[in-house]
């Protein structure tokens, strides 16, 4: 029988001035070798129970902890920060704050350096380390040089050297584009299957966490309200999923929708492959030819679509090429892109593939090089970036870079009264953006910094809704946010979309681009190389994975099924699920007659 | 405002930290005790080569320097129109009047002076040696490089990590005090508008941010440290040890001596002043 090698007896763990518990009575035992997963919404208690796994709380983050954690045959409270640390590797979600060295190799001996091991072990320790995260020929380079999974990997390799037998990660992909992500969770794959290490994981990932996990604790409000197997988890709790706004494979999803109408009768499936075959079977004996006409139809219904609602023209980018200073190559590179009014446009690209660079050049932040840009009519390098905000609304990735009033009522009314607003346009541009954003009107004397991440991210977003702009340009508006808070803020964008605005979004989430926007423009090396609606872009895996993107699982599973009639380009789980309805009760009709 | 370390296989690269230390740490001492414009202009030339051998990416040196150029240029003028300091040998004979000598203090006779002039330009010289030297030491020298030579020399460890991540956080604060400041210019805020008091004031929205940011990332920053066992024990192994070759010795040696000949020039000749 495998040991024990984490147990939590009893948890409780309240931080200082809280009126309740982050984490309430928690009891666990993690196997050795085994892979856990802690999934939960944003403030569930992931990440502080993961502090507890190597000390952090309570050696270094203060609070009122009951009950007991032994790690490694350690318990916490009384073994020192570094003992735990040898057994214990933590990783966190950002890579930049992990780094501390100017390269790679230092990086990676800081560890065992700080350990006092003999140089010849540290360098041996470097070197395989290196190996196992797939970083040799790296070694001397600049850590902040690398790519985002690259950095992630290197914060992997550096708390590898200390040897630990427990590798606890804090969401170590929210950071990083499907790449990166891609990297990372295959590194922490093979650490715990083919190394046999320990794993314990928070993360929002749930189509890899299916996959690679052996078991799955659902966190809610501190409190386990649900815990086992991947299979288990996915097909018995999907209503607990559902109601702490947790995500699904979309696999899992439609297989559990399909059973609720005796649709699918095997077990539900966590990966791609094991739909795949199921379908399979359900839909034998459908005619290829049938979905053909079908795709072909539906495409060019969309295209239709697109020209019906055509507009003004209200961003446009004329041979736009932009360069940074000091730098060599051309961030944005022959750049032609009109945006009409009142559409719902996606940046999509792997990271540093010019999406952000480009969305700064509508609001004037950066000017380009050479070429123009025009935001409703005007020229922006003749515009000032304060101009240029009155029309266009641009909400950044991260709140904490915008927040700063002493009241969430100061911090809105910052934007309008820039402008020279009325008083009572001010007023009631608050109470409308409040509305909006779901924003309770009890918060308006309460410090921003003080709120949770989603209300941050609400307050900030709200702050650009104050003075009603005619485009909205939102850089990552769901990184780092659980489904529930996601779903929220793109269905604002889409409400805000209705009205006539001009929304344009960044993001890494394929599933969300697919469900809400209605043009994709796809970004590679500083070029757009496609731009088209979601229909068409999705179906284009050719060019897709030029951009290293994937497309959502369930346009993944229609791509894949068109040898027994699905039509490619299905976007969402309706889509798919209105599909199989039709062609399955088609099917029953026919048999019949 | 510094270079960052770049691992090159080059010939400075290869060479002792602590040699690399005496070569561009006697520019320094150069720099602080010659006035003289033509030895000044002299002293650029040993960091200028040992930059040039390390294949210094020279592109990386314009923004900084953009930025130091109005400095130059105050420095320059202030010092030929006011230094007339009896400490300089050479003659303060007046090249032009800028006001005449008739009109009352402090404008009267105020004009660019020849010595003072000369210790202007040799200035300007000093100030880029040590710029070119202080960019190309940390871009050829590890800041663990730096840290070792620091607890060598008695400096406690702590103290080396301290500077080290001042070092690599300088950037990263930088960057997020642009994007502080982009993400307010988003919403309107002008910095420039307004009285001197208005434009202290309107500083408001990015440093309260900034120090936010700055705190929290601190915090965080610790906690992977302790995570990574930092200050576990009380000695830190290195990584590398450097051995003291004969090209280390060949250099070090000859730039001492230099170094010594020239402050006894300097002192009982006066070469290399003005």
């Amino acid at each position: 029988m495998a040991t024990s090698h984490v147990i939590l007896e009893h948890v409780t763990f309240t931080y200082p001035g809280a009126d309740k518990p982050a984490l309430n009575s928690i009891d666990l035992e993690v196997k050795k070798g085994e892979f856990v997963a802690i999934m939960g919404p944003t403030g569930s208690g992931k990440s502080t129970l993961l502090l507890l796994l190597n000390g952090s709380i309570p050696h270094y983050i203060e609070g009122t902890l009951e009950g007991d954690v032994i790690v490694a045959g350690l318990n916490t409270k009384e073994a020192r920060i570094p003992n735990i640390a040898q057994h214990v590797g933590l990783i966190f979600d950002d890579p930049e704050v992990q780094l501390v060295c100017p390269i790679v190799e230092e990086e990676v001996a800081f560890g065992p350096a700080n350990l006092g091991l003999p140089r010849e072990e540290i360098q041996r320790r470097v070197e395989s380390c290196l190996n196992t995260v797939r970083l040799k020929g790296l070694e001397r380079r600049n850590p902040y040089t690398l790519s985002g999974g690259e950095k992630q990997s290197v914060a992997i390799a550096a708390v590898l050297a200390m040897q630990p037998e427990i590798l606890v990660c804090d969401e170590p992909t929210s950071m990083l584009d499907p790449l990166g992500e891609k990297k990372v969770y295959s590194l922490i794959r093979d650490l715990n299957k083919k190394y046999g290490m320990t794993c314990i994981l928070a993360g929002q990932e749930s189509e890899e966490i299916a996959e690679f996990a052996d078991r799955i604790l659902i966190l809610n409000h501190g409190e386990v309200v649900a815990e086992g197997s991947p299979s288990k988890v996915f097909e018995e709790e999907m209503y607990i999923l559902e109601k702490t706004g947790i995500g699904a494979p979309q696999v899992s999803v439609l297989a559990a929708r399909m059973k609720k109408r005796n649709l699918w009768k095997s077990a539900i499936p966590l990966a791609l492959e094991e739909a795949k075959v199921e379908l399979a079977r359900i839909l034998e004996g459908n005619m290829a030819k049938q979905a053909v006409g079908r795709v072909e139809g539906e495409i060019e219904e969309q295209e239709m679509i697109r020209e019906q609602t055509e507009g003004k023209a209200i961003i446009r980018f004329d041979d736009v090429y932009f360069k940074y200073p000091e730098a060599y190559e051309y961030a944005l590179e022959n750049i032609n892109l009109t945006i009409r009014e009142g559409e719902f446009l996606a940046l999509i690209g792997q990271n540093g593939s010019g999406k952000t660079t480009l969305s700064k050049h509508i609001i004037g932040i950066l000017k380009p090089t050479q070429g123009k840009v025009f935001v409703d009519g005007c020229d922006t390098l003749r515009a000032s970036t304060a101009e240029l905000a009155r029309t266009v609304g641009y909400c950044f990735q991260n709140p904490d870079h915008q927040l700063f009033s002493l009241s969430v009522k100061e911090e809105l009314s910052f934007g309008p009264s820039n402008f020279s607003l009325q008083p009572n346009e001010i007023e009631r541009g608050i109470y409308d953006a409040l509305k909006i954003a779901g924003l309770s009107e009890s918060i308006l004397d309460l410090p921003p910094r003080a709120l949770g991440k989603g209300e941050r991210q609400r307050v900030a977003f709200a702050s650009i809704l104050t003075w009603n702009p005619k485009i909205f340009v939102i850089d990552e508006p769901t990184t780092g946010q659980d489904l529930k808070e996601s779903l929220f803020i793109m269905d604002t964008l889409k409400e805000f979309n209705k009205r006539g605005k001009t929304v344009i979004f960044i993001s890494h989430e394929m599933e969300l681009v697919a469900q809400y926007a209605t043009r994709v423009a796809v970004m590679c090396q500083g070029q757009v190389i496609l731009n088209a609606p979601p229909k068409t872009v999705f179906t284009r895996t050719d060019i897709l994975r030029e951009s290293n993107i994937e497309p959502p699982q369930v346009t993944l599973l229609a791509n894949n099924m068109g040898k027994w009639g699905v039509p490619p380009g299905i976007l969402t789980l309706d889509e798919m699920e209105e599909f199989l309805e039709e062609t399955l009760e088609g099917k029953k009709d026919a048999r019949r007659v | 405002m510094l270079a960052e370390y770049e691992f090159r296989d080059t010939f400075v690269h290869r060479l002792n930290p602590y040699t690399k230390c005496i070569l561009y740490g006697v520019t320094i001492a150069f720099m602080i005790i010659w006035t003289d414009p033509i030895y000044c202009a002299a002293l650029c030339v040993l960091p200028l080569t040992l930059n040039f051998l390390a294949r210094f990416p020279w592109r990386k040196l314009v923004t900084p320097m953009k930025a130091l150029t109005p400095m130059l240029i105050m420095i320059t003028l202030f010092y030929s129109l006011v230094w007339a300091v009896p400490l300089v040998r050479t003659p303060q004979t007046v090249i032009f009047y800028i006001f005449p000598p008739e009109w009352p203090f402090p404008l009267g006779g105020l004009g660019f002076r020849y010595g003072a002039s000369l210790l202007a330009i040799g200035l300007l010289f000093r100030i880029i040696a040590a710029f070119m030297a202080i960019n190309g030491f940390f871009y050829t020298t590890s800041t663990t490089d730096v840290i070792q030579i620091m607890t060598k020399a008695g400096i406690p460890y702590q103290f080396g990590i301290t500077w080290n991540m001042a070092y690599r956080f300088g950037p990263t604060m930088k960057l997020k005090g642009k994007e502080i400041i982009e993400a307010q210019r988003a919403r309107g805020w002008e910095s420039e508008k307004g009285s001197f008091f208005k434009r202290i004031m309107a500083i408001k929205p990015v440093l309260v941010p900034l120090f936010d940011i700055a705190l929290d990332m601190a915090n965080k920053v610790a906690l992977a440290m302790e995570a990574r066992a930092f200050g576990a024990k009380k000695d830190f192994t290195y990584l590398k040890a450097y051995k003291f070759r004969l090209i280390d010795w060949f250099l070090s040696a000859l730039t001492i001596v230099i170094f010594v000949i020239s402050v006894y020039a300097l002192i009982f000749y006066q070469r290399g002043s003005l």
